[in-house]
């Protein structure tokens, strides 16, 4: 994956990690990959590996049985209110950006409403 | 130690098939010149395999002392130097895959002289002369020993060959102590190689002259054949000192 | 510590290659060492490997000065080609598990495999892609203390380079140390723990990456364009 320079790499690749819990790539129950394969995947160390892991669970996203892996969390509101809050976090960001261009509540509603998804 | 020695006796591959190919031509051009009674084709062959085997015996120890230095002088200075082998191991394995790849060369050309010879017989008087030649030979080695005359013969022949050999390692030792002392002085110079040859003849201009101070030595006296015993000794003892430089000299300071 | 570096200089005919360094290195890291071309970091890391002798100061290993025994441990891999001529793919292995008892040949035949090499292909003959694949494959099939790798990713497409990472990152972990030269600091960004910027031989910083993102919000190449 792309990485933003000097955003911490740990916190984008948890990001990218609850992407795929939100989006449902990765199911509650299922096996994360260990972190050897983390590493590979997302080239990182296995210092930054063993430390998404660890805030991942500190938060509850995901849980580790010793010896076997680190599974994804079954508490499934768990990722709508995720779902919820990374929406929210867009939308605030959105809507400062807009209040800075000087575009008011309404004006954005308009113009939300009037957007043409872009063809692929 | 042993598995140094495996890869430093790989080196010197493509001389020996060289040499092997070079003896086979010159071995049936040999036995072709017997049998079709060109005895110009036979002499020549014969000269060239007698001129060869002493020229060879000499290039297999220059070339060894060729393989260190471009063992230096590459990249391929890795393979040896990043192995955990101490200088010692590496010089020594050197030392005798060299002496390994002489006794080859003389193994393989005393085996061409016995065909030769065998062939020459048969040529001549057939089967039955072989079978006698045989048996003198044989009678030769049994009762060489107790015979005065034919055993100080042979015990000459052995004396001779081990002075030989003494004064082969020697070369072999300057040889190493001139590539590692170019190889510290002049890294990576283009002259190094150069370097090397003159101080090769520096080093062992110092050989001699330490020499011959040792055969001034009254009540010494001088061996008709190969090198007397107080000869023998000074030079081996060279060798050891040389060797031991030239390991703790590689030891402190050479760089690859 | 894994290794310590006192005041190590090496000094060529005239120029010095290696100046003042000190540095030390822990188990489970990884360390990119980086500079332009003519830095010092070949030669820095010649030392450690033993292969150059220093100048003056000192290097130790696991707390004592470093001798020929280490190189049991210590993993080196040269930018260069250097194997002998005449080997063969299936030759450098042997010639790894003749000398290196971390050497795993099961591994090293299955990575040989993973990276489309042959083991009758002739070593000389490979692209440098391939040669650049082999040199890393026998050396990360060692299970190396140190690893020293020099420039691994120079000269080779892109796809030989995701590989080589790959293979580095599976190989990484909390026994062993890994020491990366290399002037492409957008390739290894992600996955350096520390980066030691050296230039004309001296070290100038030396920065743990994640802590610069989160302390001052720096990438490699902001630290790299202030350093140097």
């Amino acid at each position: 994956m792309e990485y933003s320079a000097g955003t911490p790499i740990y916190l984008q690749v948890i990001r990218e990690l609850q992407k795929k819990m939100i989006k449902g790539e990765l199911k509650p129950g299922d096996k994360m990959p260990s972190s050897r394969e983390l590493a590979v995947l997302y080239k990182v160390n296995q210092n930054t590996a063993a430390r998404i892991y660890r805030e991942m669970e500190s938060e509850g996203y995901c849980y580790t049985k010793r010896g076997i892996g680190t599974f994804v969390s079954e508490e499934e509101n768990m990722f709508e209110n995720l779902k919820k809050e990374m929406a929210e976090e867009l939308l605030k960001n959105f809507m400062h950006e807009m209040k800075d261009l000087g575009f008011q509540k309404g004006d954005i509603l308009c113009q939300v409403a009037d957007y043409k998804e872009e063809q692929e | 130690m042993g598995k140094l020695i495996k890869y430093e006796w790989k080196k010197q591959r493509t001389s020996r098939m060289v040499m092997l190919v070079g003896l086979a031509v010159c071995l049936l051009a040999f036995i072709w010149g017997l049998i079709f009674e060109s005895d110009s084709v036979a002499t020549c062959s014969l000269g060239l395999m007698l001129c060869g085997s002493f020229l060879l015996l000499l290039y297999t120890g220059v070339e060894s002392i060729l393989v260190l230095n471009r063992d230096l002088k590459t990249k391929q200075s890795y393979m040896l130097w990043m192995v955990p082998k101490s200088i010692w191991e590496i010089f020594g394995a050197k030392f005798l895959a060299a002496i390994l790849q002489m006794l080859f060369v003389f193994a393989l050309f005393f085996g061409a002289g016995c065909i030769s010879l065998i062939s020459a017989l048969y040529a001549s008087g057939g089967i039955r002369q072989i079978a006698e030649a045989c048996t003198r030979i044989f009678e030769f080695l049994v009762t060489g020993t107790t015979d005065y005359n034919k055993g100080a013969i042979f015990l000459n022949l052995i004396w001779f060959a081990f002075s030989f050999f003494v004064a082969w390692t020697e070369v072999i030792m300057i040889g190493f102590l001139a590539v590692v002392l170019s190889r510290t002085l002049l890294i990576r110079s283009r002259f190094a190689g150069f370097f090397a040859v003159i101080l090769f003849f520096v080093i062992n201009w110092i050989a001699e002259r330490g020499s011959y101070l040792v055969t001034q030595i009254p009540g010494l006296e001088v061996s008709p054949i190969g090198m007397n015993v107080w000869e023998i000794f000074y030079y081996l003892i060279f060798c050891v000192v040389v060797f031991a430089v030239t390991c703790v000299l590689a030891d402190r300071k050479l760089s690859v | 510590m894994i290794l310590e570096c006192k005041d190590l200089t090496k000094t060529f005919v005239g120029k010095r290659a290696v100046s003042n360094v000190n540095l030390s290195m822990e188990k489970g890291r990884i360390y990119g060492l980086l500079g332009e071309n003519g830095s010092g970091k070949t030669t820095w890391m010649k030392m450690t490997a033993g292969l150059t002798k220093p100048s003056s100061g000192e290097i130790l290993y696991k707390d004592h000065p470093l001798c020929y025994r280490d190189k049991a441990e210590i993993a080196y891999m040269s930018t260069e080609p250097f194997y002998y001529d005449y080997m063969k793919v299936e030759d450098v292995g042997q010639y790894y598990q003749d000398f290196f008892e971390d050497f795993d040949r099961e591994k090293f035949n299955g990575l040989v495999e993973k990276a489309g090499l042959e083991n009758r292909m002739k070593v000389r003959n490979l692209s440098s892609g391939m040669g650049a694949k082999l040199k890393i494959v026998a050396t990360m099939s060692r299970k190396a203390v140190l690893c020293l790798l020099d420039e691994p990713l120079n000269g080779i497409d892109y796809k030989a380079r995701e590989e080589i990472i790959s293979l580095i990152l599976s190989e990484a972990g909390e026994d062993n140390t890994i020491v990366i030269s290399t002037h492409l600091l957008e390739e290894v960004e992600s996955f350096i723990d520390e980066a030691i910027f050296i230039k004309s031989g001296e070290v100038l910083k030396v920065a743990d990456l994640e802590r610069e993102r989160i302390t001052s919000g720096r990438s490699l190449t902001d630290i790299y364009m202030d350093v140097m």
